[in-house]
This record gives structure tokens, C-alpha cells and sequence, in this order.
């Protein structure tokens, strides 16, 4: 294609407007434009704003222990496809990519431990001291944090969030099942690094919770808070929320939702920004409940399991993993792979996505262009971090509400 | 609010920023927005059409007026458009298409695009 003739100068204020449609690759790239082109990709208050204007561009990173991770999407949001026209079909999903860029995991044993805003934290255990990482696929990125005394690695329990209080990252560590069981003289306490300080800070002990978590765990990061599935002490093979707020690191158990069966949470994870929670799977349907507030739970979906020639066998868990366009909502399926779920049609149909076939953790993040070293820029450029406050995207309230019209944008993008 | 403006537009003789046939392809939007509010997919399909016979650098001309007309749904489209057009193109087609030049010290350019060598892969050939 021939290069373009030159065209009137853009005023500087709209080419964010433009390059915040872009996706993430693109990005990195037109870093190389100029100086000023530089400095505004890497600009905190851009990178935010672009972070949550691609909130629904999910990512799904397959970790797969002793193995490299894959991923898959990000997700096509933003271009119309008229091809698509069965719920089978997800763009940018129709395949998984071998990430050979993060060869720090490659053969030994490792785990994703939580994720926020495109960051993912992993423990990888490389038969020596151990190391824990930030790690942004999207930007191939990655950091090694200083690690915390008596660091057991793999068998460790941490979680990362943002607290919006002080505009930066924290990593907590929180007490460990397994370590409590198997090692000798561990103490359980809770510990926190803001990725400013870069330094480890204990909790006090009257703020440390009376609950262990299992090490296999990845924390959930969502309304301001991590959370954790624990063992409750009083009630035997029963299971509690966990609640750490991030920005007064403290510990509450929050009400599980409500189920006629009284079945234990099995699952913790986050759907649109959202915190959800699933009871044990034993029914043809799984329920869906969310909540915004951590008092009271609604049931956001109710997904049917598919049926098959093993239906009266237990299959695996469905894991809601994100939402697409259309409102369909992607399923992973463990030792079976995915799924989609179109709650206008009531119909799960398999999604074929070329090059899985097992995983061991399943994370979905966001495509985004946060370093793991933003914290080592000048503390005047963090203030410009401005967390907008969450409103559920188009495409979830046109479900739930049955709203089908065009949200008007005369009277403002609730986006901005 | 939009049709104050474009009435103001037009009586402004001394606009030049914004030529007629430009003009004529953003005003009639509101309307047909107006009409077919209702439906996503047609109002896709509609734009998609309109900007079949517009060269990449008209897209410019088109945010301009958009900008002046402040025509919210316009401008968002046209970024859209724009960043569709240069999502996978070089970082020289990116350059020539907004008019800019690499104002990089000797060098640092160079090492830029070997850090993130990755984002150069299956760029679109000049």
C-alpha cells in the first residue's frame, strides 16, 4: 500500500482518543513514533485509561505447572464481524499461544498466586531460594520481587491488588495451609509489599486472620479487596469467604451467598469487575451469583451443564471464565476444554480452541500496558492515576435488563 | 446541542478548516443515528459503508470536523476508524499518516525497537 500524503496535525488532546482503541502490541510499537508519542504511552494516566476502556478485552493465560503457560485472545471487542453469527464462535479465541517469551516458568514448578490490571503474580519454585514475579504478558514484562522471609515458594499464598488510596500495587502474603501442616515453626502472618516500597511490612497480629489458605489457591481481586476460599474453624467441611481490604489491610469473612442445598462455595473469581462465587457442582445447572457489596449476593447466571452420553457421571466444574460481545458467556471445562453459554438461546455448545489440552490454572486478565516497574518512575507521574469507578459494560445490562436500544451517548459515555 | 452547532458552522464563512465534502458526509449522521438508534449491528453496517470510498488520511479531516462540530458519536467512530486503519502498519506509515517525524536522539530509537523487538512481528509491508 502506498504511503499516505501528509494531513492536518491532529490536536494533541484527540490522539488518545484514537490510540486507546489499540490494542496492546500496537502499542508497544508506536512507542518508537516519537518522543511525544513515547512519553504519552507510557503515561500512567494514559495506560489507566486505556486499561479500563479495555476492561471486556479479556485475556485467558493456561498455566500449566513443570509447563510453559499458553494464552489465549485477547478477545476482539471492538471490530464489528458480521461472520459471526453462531454463539460458537468467539474472536480471538480460536487459539492458544505457547508464551515461550516468559521462560523464567519453563520446567519447574510454578503457580499463579493472583493477578490485577494486566499483572500477573507467580511463584516459581527453581529448586533454590525461589522466585516471585510480576509478570505482564501482554507487554512482556516481567519483575522479580525481593522475596519475604522463609519463603516456602510454591507452597506460599499471596495476592495482588491495587489500592486506589495510595495510587500503587500491593502483593500480601497470607498464611499458608500447607506450611502450617508441614512446616516445622511456621508462624502464620500476613505480610504486605507496595510495589513503592518495594520492602516487606508485617501486619499486626491482632489484624492477622485466624484462617489458612490452600497454597493451589489464586486470590480474587475484586471491590477494593482480595478474597479467599478458607476452612471455617467452627463448623467442620465447611468453607468461608476471606476478605482483605487493600486499603485498610483488614480481614473480615464476608456471608456466602445463599443455597437451598447448603452446599460449600467451590469457586471464587470475578466476571465484568465483579466478585463471584459458585457452590460445589453436583446439579444439571450451575448457579452464578455475584456482588458489589459483599452483603448481598444475585444470581448473575444460571448455566446449564451440557448434556452428553456420561450425564449421569460427574463431569468436571464449569469455570465461568468471561464475557463475550454477544453476552455469551466462555466456560472452561477441566480435562475438557471450553465452552459457551448463550442465555437467550439457553444453549452451552463446545468452543474449539486449537492447542490445549490440559491446564492446570486458568487466569483471566485484562490486555494492558502496566509495568511491573511503574513503581520505580518518579512519584509525580503515579498521580495522575485516576481509578474511574466501575460501571457494568453495554452488553451485561442489555442481558440482564432485556434492554436492546442503543445506550445514548448524547448524555455521556459512562465509560469516561 | 449538535444541530446549534452545525447551524453556527455554516454560518461562519471563514471555516477553513472544514471543506464542504467533509461536511457533508458527518452532518447527515445525527439523523440516521436518530432513525436507526435502536439497532447496533445496522448502524455498523451503515458506517462501515459510508467509509468504504474515504482514503485513510480523509479519516483525519473527518475528526476534525467531528471535533468541531462536537459530535460525540462521530468522533468516537472515526477514532475508531483511524486506529483500525493503523493498528498493524509500521511505525513510518504511522509517521507519514499524522505528519510527524521521529524526534529521537541518535540511537534511541534504535535500542526502543530492539527492547520491543516482539511488536515488529507481522507488521503490515509499507
Amino acid at each position: 500500500m502506498e504511503a499516505p500524503t501528509p494531513t492536518p496535525e491532529l490536536p494533541e488532546d484527540i490522539v488518545p482518543d484514537i490510540l486507546k482503541w489499540l490494542p496492546v502490541k500496537s502499542l508497544v510499537r508506536f512507542r518508537c513514533v516519537s518522543k511525544s508519542w513515547h512519553s504519552l504511552i507510557t503515561s500512567s494516566s494514559f495506560i489507566h485509561m486505556h486499561l479500563h476502556f479495555n476492561q471486556s478485552r479479556s485475556l485467558i493465560i493456561l498455566a500449566r505447572y513443570c509447563d510453559t503457560l499458553l494464552s489465549i485472545g485477547p478477545q476482539q471487542q471492538h471490530q464489528p464481524n458480521f461472520n459471526i453469527t453462531t454463539t460458537t464462535a468467539v474472536d480471538g479465541f480460536q487459539k492458544a499461544v505457547e508464551i515461550d517469551s516468559f521462560l523464567l516458568v519453563r520446567n519447574l514448578p510454578y503457580y499463579v498466586k493472583g493477578h490485577c490490571d494486566g499483572l500477573i503474580c507467580v511463584v516459581v519454585n527453581d529448586g533454590r531460594d525461589g522466585a516471585l514475579v510480576l509478570w505482564n504478558p501482554s507487554i512482556r514484562q516481567y519483575k522479580r520481587l525481593p522475596l519475604p522471609r522463609n519463603f516456602h515458594s510454591t507452597r506460599e499464598v499471596f495476592g495482588l491488588g491495587f489500592d486506589s488510596t495510595i495510587g500503587d500495587y500491593k502483593v500480601v502474603r497470607a498464611p499458608s495451609s500447607y506450611c502450617q501442616m508441614k512446616i516445622k515453626g511456621y508462624r502464620p502472618q500476613v505480610e504486605v509489599l507496595t510495589l513503592g516500597s518495594n520492602t516487606w511490612r508485617k501486619i499486626p497480629d491482632e489484624d492477622t486472620p485466624p484462617f489458612c489458605i490452600e497454597h493451589f489457591f489464586q486470590a480474587t481481586n475484586a471491590n477494593g479487596a482480595l478474597y479467599w476460599l478458607v476452612a471455617a474453624n467452627d463448623e467442620p467441611f465447611r468453607c468461608e469467604i476471606l476478605r482483605f481490604d487493600l486499603a485498610n489491610e483488614k480481614f473480615k469473612v464476608v456471608p456466602s451467598p445463599p443455597d437451598t442445598f447448603r452446599r460449600n462455595v467451590s469457586w471464587l473469581g470475578t466476571l465484568e469487575g465483579s466478585l463471584c462465587a459458585i457452590h460445589t457442582q453436583r446439579l444439571s445447572y450451575v448457579d452464578v451469583w455475584t456482588s458489589k457489596d459483599d452483603e448481598t449476593w444475585t444470581k448473575l447466571i444460571t448455566i446449564p451443564r451440557m448434556p452428553g452420553p456420561e450425564a449421569s457421571v460427574r463431569h468436571s466444574d464449569y469455570v465461568p471464565l468471561c464475557f463475550t460481545s454477544n453476552g455469551a458467556v466462555v466456560i472452561g471445562i477441566k480435562l475438557e476444554g471450553f465452552a459457551t453459554y448463550h442465555p437467550i438461546e439457553n444453549k452451552v455448545s463446545k468452543l474449539a480452541v486449537q492447542g490445549v489440552e490440559h491446564w492446570l490454572q486458568e487466569t483471566v486478565c485484562a490486555e494492558s500496558l502496566v509495568s511491573p516497574y511503574a513503581a520505580d518512575e518518579p512519584a509525580a507521574a503515579r498521580q495522575h492515576q485516576i481509578r474511574s469507578a466501575h460501571t457494568a459494560p453495554r452488553s451485561l445490562w442489555q442481558l440482564i435488563l432485556g434492554v436492546g436500544n442503543y445506550f445514548s451517548c448524547s448524555s455521556g459515555d459512562p465509560r469516561q | 446541542m449538535k444541530f446549534c452547532t452545525v447551524k453556527q458552522y455554516f454560518d461562519d464563512e471563514n471555516n477553513n478548516n472544514v471543506t464542504n465534502g467533509i461536511a457533508t458526509t458527518v452532518i447527515p449522521l445525527p439523523n440516521k443515528h436518530l432513525k436507526i438508534k435502536a439497532n447496533n449491528k445496522e448502524m455498523e453496517q451503515y458506517e462501515q459503508e459510508l467509509l468504504r470510498n474515504v482514503m485513510p488520511q480523509e479519516l483525519t479531516k473527518l475528526i476534525l470536523a467531528a471535533n468541531y462540530l462536537n459530535f460525540k458519536e462521530a468522533l468516537d467512530f472515526f477514532c475508531r476508524t483511524v486506529a483500525n486503519a493503523i493498528q498493524n502498519k509500521s511505525v513510518d506509515y504511522v509517521r507519514k499518516f499524522f505528519g510527524l517525524e521521529s524526534d529521537f536522539e541518535p540511537g534511541e530509537e534504535e535500542k526502543l525497537c530492539k527492547e520491543f523487538a516482539w511488536s515488529f512481528e507481522g507488521v503490515d509491508e509499507d
